[in-house]
């Protein structure tokens, strides 16, 4: 048979053991770890390190430029329409193309291309899954054409710190810009170099923060 | 000192290591390609692909192409080259035309759509031809280095011509017409 006196008197003991304990010299190191990773939590809480990792995407409209490391980008106007004649383009019903005029300028001190790679850089703006400019009503939408506004021959290519005038065509279900608004979804490009399979001197641009929502509206077209 | 003695070996093998580590060339050194420099004047580039002579070099703040009705502004540099096929007609083309001043590389511009990256070239018969490069402004001295393959995109252990274009001192044109590229013409 237990006694309540037999147990109350081991608790006290025990108590009285562990704060000598704690208080005693041996304890010092103990005490100065927790110390120490109380500042770091508060420091951690401070600086927002347990806060949810959310990328508000800046909203911007035509004529705004989003400057990134590896490039900048600033959209002029916007278009949806059936056909683009001089570039053979065409939607089919219950379809419209999506045209993005944009002036664009490379940052980097190598060429990139727009719709291609060039020579040992992908640079993945377009025409590929996860590419780094999209359309927020129809991020799935394929992206078929880019060609420069003055006419020029070949396929986009942009030179290290020359803007360039370029449009940028997608096909799209009609039903995405009822409202006539079109929004450029922009990426920021981190660059990855190959490994293992691919050999270090091959770059790679990929999709890294969501850095601005373009939008604009095409009734307000003259 | 003998129990010391382990302590220093390791340490120097640690140090060796480290050394050994941080002097190794990265991949990107082993699979650069082979430069095959010009000589003489006008430079000429003998690759086992190409052979190719630097004739001329002229910015411009304008180049049209008259025939196409396409101009653009800008500052271009022109460079007109002679360049033939080395050993064999199949797949001769300069495919990858660049040029590097200071840190950064241009590649030759796309937007007059008749430089001489069109051409298909002959063996032992030149074609003249140009290739236009879009610059920046700030981007009128120093030496050019241009680079020229029939790959397209830097060849991997393979050969590419290199000729030196310098900067400084080159004359300024209005306007330059550029012409399709000609065989036999030199």
């Amino acid at each position: 048979m237990i006694r309540v006196a037999d147990v109350a008197g081991g608790m006290r003991n025990a108590i009285a053991h562990a704060s000598r304990a704690a208080i005693s010299r041996r304890a010092i190191p103990a005490w100065v770890a927790a110390a120490a990773l109380t500042v770091l939590l508060v420091v951690v809480i401070a600086s927002g390190g347990l806060e949810t990792d959310e990328v508000a995407p800046t909203p911007l409209g035509a004529g705004e430029e989003v400057r990134m490391p590896l490039y900048s980008i600033t959209v002029l106007d916007a278009q949806l329409t059936d056909e683009v004649e001089d570039q053979s383009l065409s939607a089919d019903s219950g379809e419209t193309l999506v045209l993005v005029s944009m002036r664009m300028e490379n940052l980097t001190d190598r060429p990139i291309g727009v719709g291609r790679s060039a020579d040992q850089i992908a640079s993945r703006l377009i025409h590929v899954d996860e590419s780094l400019l999209s359309l927020s009503a129809a991020p799935s939408a394929d992206s078929n054409g880019v060609w420069r506004n003055d006419g020029s021959a070949g396929s986009v290519i942009l030179q290290p710190d020359v803007p360039s005038e370029v449009t940028i065509a997608w096909t799209a279900p009609e039903d995405a810009f009822a409202d006539g608004l079109i929004s450029l979804d922009v990426y920021d490009a981190v660059e990855t170099r190959g490994r293992i399979l691919l050999s270090a001197d091959q770059i790679s641009w990929q999709r890294g923060d969501l850095a601005a929502r373009i939008t604009v509206d095409t009734e307000e077209r003259e | 000192m003998r129990r010391l003695l382990p302590w220093l070996v390791g340490g120097a093998l640690a140090l060796t290591a480290g050394i050994v580590t941080a002097v190794t060339p990265g991949d990107e050194v082993y699979r650069a390609p082979f430069l095959v420099h010009g000589t003489g004047d006008p430079q000429t580039a003998r690759s086992n692909t190409l052979v190719v002579t630097a004739l001329e070099a002229t910015f411009a703040e304008r180049v049209s192409v008259d025939a196409a009705e396409w101009h653009a502004d800008g500052n271009w540099l022109v460079v007109t080259v002679a360049a033939s096929a080395a050993q064999t007609e199949v797949d001769a083309r300069i495919q990858l035309a660049t040029l590097r001043i200071g840190d950064r590389v241009f590649q030759s511009s796309e937007r007059p759509g008749n430089s001489i990256t069109e051409a298909d070239l002959r063996i032992g018969i030149d074609t003249v031809g140009t290739l236009a490069f879009e610059l920046p402004p700030d981007a009128r001295e120093g030496m050019g280095e241009l680079r020229l393959t029939t790959s397209y995109a830097t060849p991997v252990l393979g050969d590419v011509n290199v000729l030196q274009v310098p900067l400084d001192g080159l004359p300024t044109a209005e306007n330059i017409d550029l012409e399709d590229p000609t065989l036999g013409a030199s």
